[in-house]
């Protein structure tokens, strides 16, 4: 009761949230928007997100939301020499220096030349106050000089000592102003050298889609390759329709989290004392696994080392006088049998157990947070964790024929009771080996698909960085530009078939035209979201029991449920409550749940659900349609592709709206 | 103006701070020298300052008061404001604040 108690609080305290929050739609003040232009060799060039609600300027290098349905394009903007150099912050402090000292020296030729009635004290008082007054803006300027240039320097210049020029020390605005139009003489000089070598220079634009169900795969860029424009299939914003990437990631996910109930289920029945809840599934996973190491490393291990021995002594049995034919062709069997084992022994498990110590160890050497950065990071475990999935994988394939041998030995062993002395019998099949090979076809094949399923999700989040070598053949289909006049780079986000919470990352590159290679590269990351009143389709691991009942059907039981949740993200939020809206991201939606609280071997339930986080939690009722009475069930759930996205965040970064980033 | 004492006088430098329109600074060395050279940079930058090479001390002992400084800081009265060191006046950031708080 005490968890229906919290399902009721979970939806009543989801309701709160969409009540309180819902009518904070309030967009940011009219405050300029941040612009993030970066700069190479005379080129300007700022990607723009084009979205429904209007243009937002992305950053570079870090990681942001945008909408999944706008146009992300990439703006050059090709400057002249002077622009360049006038563009420069340098260009523009010595400027705004050399106005600055030509008011001063006005000022002190007016001072200098004033008249004063040296008898009006008030006369002289407030004369003196606007001598102090040009003092202070005097003091500024050396400072300001000092700062850029150190106190030697400042000291050289105005005192008309620097390269070129010796000057009166007494006029030393004069010499700072002859210094300022050397040094903007020299600004023009290597804007100019600059602009020449952008001749030399090609510029590319590529983009990639990294899709949290799926491989990474370039996108079309408009002016930059030749890859296929992609169809026109925006993100439905609000309606129940489904696009084509959001149907394939729902099977994906219904499938993962079929895997994941599964396996639940496999462990309750076969480990009563695992306790199943939402909170402990990745480590009930690992604790099925250690427990399968152990199984195979405390019992066969020991056996199959005495396989060789068991061996010979049968086969030195077989040669012994007065053995029948028939018995003789038993004790062989078994050996042949013995040696299958002891073949798969050395090539299934020793290397299982081998490559699952040698990961444990890389895991265990405090190198990686998490698992998630373990697989992620440049010196990742991704190699061994694959010889143990691919290992696993065998051994799984294997597992029924073992249960056959086993009990072919078995069988073998109780004809030969005449011939075989029962210590020997006992050395060639213990209880307990045997025990293993005939458990490991039914206990373990569940386990492994879900371990394998969650394998398949990592292993397809190879970091971006990686994909220009991964997607080979996409540099065939690219287009360089001269940096002289690059196009603008346009990419139709709408056209590439990506979902809520994928992510694409742009990359500028430019290179020598001659040489080839690589001078400078800079990235956008960007995580799809919807802004606005949206919706969002999931599909989650919910632990679902009826309200009344049987005992059975009152159970909490793994399954799986399609939910449609519709949420509010406030694009630029300005205050407290925009900010909670966002975090909490709190939904309300209707779902259609799989069961197993009658006796139907199918059944389905619809009902409403509200959910928090943007669909990770998510409780709810609803009515079993496949049972007559008592239909009423509650559930609550957990979206595991978002736990997975989640566990990376380490390594991968929280992402936030480009419209919210603060100016660089 | 930057002017050398003499042939300005001490009779001449006491009117002359008689003026409250101007503020006065003393430097006692040589022409060549680091300190004078910034003295007349901020006589440069400045407005009505007015500096003076002290080529013989016996003349300003009146202000100097057995010190023995290399620079005598007027505000915009006749008494000193403060004495600086040889290595505070050849200091450009130091003298320039030591003259501008003088005459603040």
């Amino acid at each position: 009761m005490k968890v229906e108690r919290l399902v009721r609080r979970f939806v009543l305290a989801a309701a709160g949230c969409c009540l309180l929050l819902a009518p904070v739609t309030a967009n940011g003040e009219n405050e300029p928007k941040p612009r993030y232009v970066s700069n190479y060799l005379g080129v300007s060039y700022e990607l723009l997100e084009q979205a429904h609600d209007g243009e937002y300027s992305v950053p570079p290098e870090r990681k942001v939301r945008v909408d999944a349905n706008s146009d992300l394009v990439l703006k050059f903007l090709v400057r002249t020499a002077k622009e360049m150099a006038e563009a420069s912050p340098k260009w523009k402090s010595l400027n705004k220096a050399l106005d600055f000292s030509r008011k001063l020296v006005e000022k002190r030729a007016e001072l200098n030349a004033a008249q004063v009635d040296l008898q009006d004290e008030n006369a002289v008082r407030k004369f003196q106050k606007e001598l102090e007054d040009m003092d202070a803006k005097v003091n500024k300027l050396v400072t300001d000089l000092k700062n850029e240039l150190g106190i030697v320097e400042t000291a050289k210049i105005l005192g008309g000592d620097f390269q070129g020029s010796t000057g009166d020390p007494e006029k030393p605005y004069d010499n700072l102003a002859l210094w300022i139009k050397q040094e903007l003489a020299r600004l023009q000089g290597e804007a100019r050298r600059t602009v020449e070598s952008a001749d030399k220079i090609d510029v590319l634009v590529e983009a990639y889609l990294d899709p949290q169900a799926g491989e990474l795969r370039a996108l079309h860029v408009e002016n930059y390759d030749e890859l296929p424009i992609g169809e026109l299939a925006p993100v439905p914003r609000a309606s129940l329709q489904l696009s084509e990437a959001e149907q394939s990631y729902l099977l994906m996910a219904i499938d993962m989290n079929q895997r994941a109930a599964e396996a639940l289920r496999e462990i309750r029945e076969n480990h009563g004392k695992i306790k199943e809840n939402i909170k402990g599934l990745q480590a009930k996973l690992q604790e099925r696994l250690d427990s399968l190491e152990q199984q195979l490393r405390n019992e066969v291990p020991a056996w199959a080392s005495n396989l060789a021995k068991i061996i010979q002594e049968l086969r030195k049995q077989a040669q012994q006088p007065g053995i029948t034919v028939e018995k003789k062709q038993l004790l062989e069997s078994l050996a042949l049998q013995l040696e299958a084992f002891q073949q798969d022994y050395q090539a299934l498990i020793q290397p299982l157990l081998d490559s699952t110590s040698d990961l444990k160890r890389s895991l265990a050497s405090g190198k990686y947070r998490d698992l998630a950065e373990a697989i992620l990071a440049k010196d990742s475990v991704v190699q061994g964790m694959n010889t143990v999935v691919e290992k696993l994988g065998k051994l799984k394939n294997k597992s029924p024929e073992w249960k056959q041998r086993a009990a072919k030995i078995a069988s073998d062993l109780e004809s030969l009771r005449d011939v075989v002395a029962e210590e020997v019998r006992k050395e060639v099949l213990p209880e307990k080996v045997k025990e293993i090979l005939m458990s490991l076809a039914d206990d373990f094949p569940k386990t492994y698909a879900a371990i394998q399923s969650v394998w398949d999700y990592f292993n397809g989040m190879a970091p971006v960085e990686g994909a220009a070598n991964t997607l080979s053949g996409i540099e065939d289909k690219s287009i360089w530009h001269g940096l002289t006049d690059p196009p603008d780079a346009r990419i139709e986000m709408d056209r590439a078939g990506w979902r809520v919470g994928d992510r694409v990352t742009v990359v500028v590159r430019f290179r020598e035209k001659d040489g080839k290679k690589d001078l400078h590269k800079e990235s956008y990351r960007m995580e799809a979201i919807l802004t606005g009143l949206h919706r969002e389709v999931s599909a989650n691991l919910i632990f679902a029991r009826a309200s009344s009942g049987t005992l059975d059907a009152k159970k909490w039981k793994p399954n799986v449920a399609a939910l449609v949740n519709w949420h509010y993200y406030v694009r630029e939020p300005t205050g407290f409550w925009g900010e909670t809206l966002n975090w909490l991201g709190p939904g309300a939606g209707i779902h259609l749940a799989s069961l197993d609280q009658g006796e139907d071997s199918v059944e389905f339930g619809v009902g409403a659900n509200l959910t928090l986080w943007r669909g990770l939690v998510t409780g709810g009722v609803g009515y079993n349609l496949s049972v007559s009475q008592d239909q009423r069930y509650f559930f609550l759930g957990i979206n595991l592709f978002d736990v997975l996205n989640r566990a990376t965040a380490g390594t991968r970064g929280g992402y936030v709206s480009s419209a919210a980033q603060a100016s660089p | 103006m930057a002017e050398t004492m003499p042939p300005v006088t001490a009779d001449d430098l006491r009117k002359y701070l008689e003026n409250e329109s101007f503020s006065v600074y003393l430097y006692l060395g040589r022409e060549a020298d680091k300190g004078w050279k910034y003295a007349r940079i901020v006589y440069g930058l400045l407005a009505r300052l007015r500096i003076y090479l002290v080529e013989d001390p016996e003349l300003v002992k009146e202000w100097t008061a057995n010190r023995d400084p290399r620079g005598v800081v007027f505000g915009w009265g006749p008494e000193p404001k403060r004495y600086l060191s040889g290595a505070e006046a050849e200091d450009l950031e130091t003298f320039l604040e030591a003259i501008t708080q003088a005459r603040s």
